[in-house]
């Protein structure tokens, strides 16, 4: 009795942490597309500096973060891949999409302040304590994305027309 | 240098492999791990069971023994939960003077819980609920009932139950330690069906010794299978407990088909007089 309770708690979970979780996967998945393309004029490197840059104007700090979580269904699924070891297959498309999305908002945030080009480009990843487990938890990864934002003038090779 | 902004493609970072494709491979890995261990366990439980003596068995039961059964010994004598008791007791030396001697001092207990149950406590105890008692309607029911859980000691099952569930659980929790937390629900229940399926033989194991007390005392088996619809009737009232394979004591019509066999292979006679139920038992905890 106690124990079916259990299962039809754990297969409701695990339908809904499916569902939702693909369904919102979808979603971000396009809207990262639709944004990479409409950002793509943006030249972002990781390069510290490039031939021709003494040319700038002006440059600021520009930093895109985000914070992602998987779904309860991923979750299983990771701890079932823990036993026989492998790709963890379900985690490695939410960490794309938060790289991708906080590269994404420090483009957005240089564009939005009239630069036209980000140097020195940097992902960094932490993970987010959760007060379960004994604080051993995580609760989810923040994906931080900076780099050096530069202003260009008109005849500059790097400045590209917007799409 | 020319720089041509250009969009990358799709799968690089992530898989393109279907989630449920990935979930369903390693699930079944892991429920197939989790029956073979149960079974090892079950198979290590049966080999150490034959070297546990009941000298043992007493010493290491015996204080847990004393605390399941205590407040058997304050009752009023003349009293008829004493008289329950006294009766009661009387009758499962009875029947145990039927079958091998099994070199058990017998403690019986009579548990007031509506709930319609028996169960055999390692060290040679055994408990009956109220509800069981008013359930039954004959003397040879309750035989039958007492019968089947002396079995339970002579093949050890007593042991064997709990060995398994702790052998099962320690190696669960070994294999698995921090690693699959989250999937405990699974697992857990990989791991209950696998020892319900081990309980079910024992129990057909149990109801042939609850049938050859029948016969010995009565010269008939007649109450095996209306004790079983008995309580069949009885679990089935609440719809949950229909699921089979969560169930370590399936009442069902295959059980009492297998009893019918049983008599009909050793050629007793399926029913016969009837001894009426002692008056002491019917009132063992008032009402």
């Amino acid at each position: 009795m106690e124990a079916i309770i259990q299962l039809v708690i754990f297969v409701t979970l695990l339908c809904v942490g499916y569902f939702a979780g693909t369904w919102l996967e979808r979603k971000h998945y396009r809207s990262i597309i639709d944004r990479e393309r409409a950002s793509l004029h943006v030249l972002s490197v990781p390069l510290k500096t490039l031939p021709g840059m003494e040319q700038a104007t002006g440059s600021e700090l520009v930093m895109g973060s985000v914070v992602v979580s998987i779904d309860y269904f991923k979750k299983i699924v990771a701890n079932l891949r823990n036993l026989f070891g492998g790709r963890i297959g379900a985690y490695e498309s939410v960490l794309d999409r938060g790289r991708r999305e906080a590269v994404l908002r420090m483009k957005e945030e240089a564009m939005r302040r009239g630069y036209h080009a980000v140097l020195c480009v940097r992902v960094e990843t932490s993970r987010l304590a959760s007060s379960m487990k004994q604080g051993k938890g995580t609760a989810g990864v923040e994906i931080l994305a900076f780099g050096t934002a530069v202003r260009l003038p008109e005849d500059s090779p790097y400045r590209k027309p917007v799409a | 240098m020319e720089y041509t902004p250009r969009q990358p493609p799709e799968g690089i970072n992530s898989s393109a492999e279907h989630p449920l494709k990935e979930a369903a491979i390693l699930a079944a890995g892991a429920i197939a791990a989790v029956v073979l261990l149960v079974f090892l366990a079950g198979l290590l439980t049966d080999v150490a069971v034959h070297f546990v003596s009941r000298d043992t068995e007493r010493a290491l039961f015996g204080p847990l023994l004393d605390g399941l059964m205590k407040g058997q010994s304050d009752l009023k004598t003349g009293s008829p939960a004493s008289e329950a008791q006294a009766t009661l007791a009387a009758l499962v030396d009875r029947v145990a003077a039927t079958g091998p001697d099994l070199g058990y001092d017998w403690r019986v207990r009579i548990h007031c819980d509506e709930t319609p149950n028996a169960l055999a406590f390692p060290g040679g105890g055994v408990v009956f609920t109220s509800g069981l008692l008013k359930l039954l309607q004959s003397e040879n029911e309750l035989v039958f009932v007492i019968g089947h859980e002396l079995g339970h000691f002579e093949h050890r099952d007593h042991l064997r139950g709990l060995g398994r569930g702790l052998t099962a659980s320690l190696a669960l929790s070994v294999v698995f330690a921090g690693s699959a937390v989250d999937g405990d629900q699974l697992l857990n229940g990989a791991a209950q069906a696998a020892l319900a399926a081990h309980g079910r033989e024992q129990e057909q194991a149990a109801d042939l010794s609850g049938m050859r007390a029948l016969q010995a005392l009565y010269g008939h088996t007649g109450g095996a299978s209306s004790t079983m619809k008995k309580l069949a009737q009885a679990s089935d009232e609440g719809w949950l407990d229909r699921v089979d394979f969560l169930r370590s004591h399936p009442v069902g019509e295959r059980r009492i088909a297998a009893l019918g066999e049983q008599a009909a292979e050793s050629g007793w006679v399926e029913a016969g007089e009837v001894v009426p139920m002692p008056a002491a038992l019917t009132s063992a905890c008032g009402s």
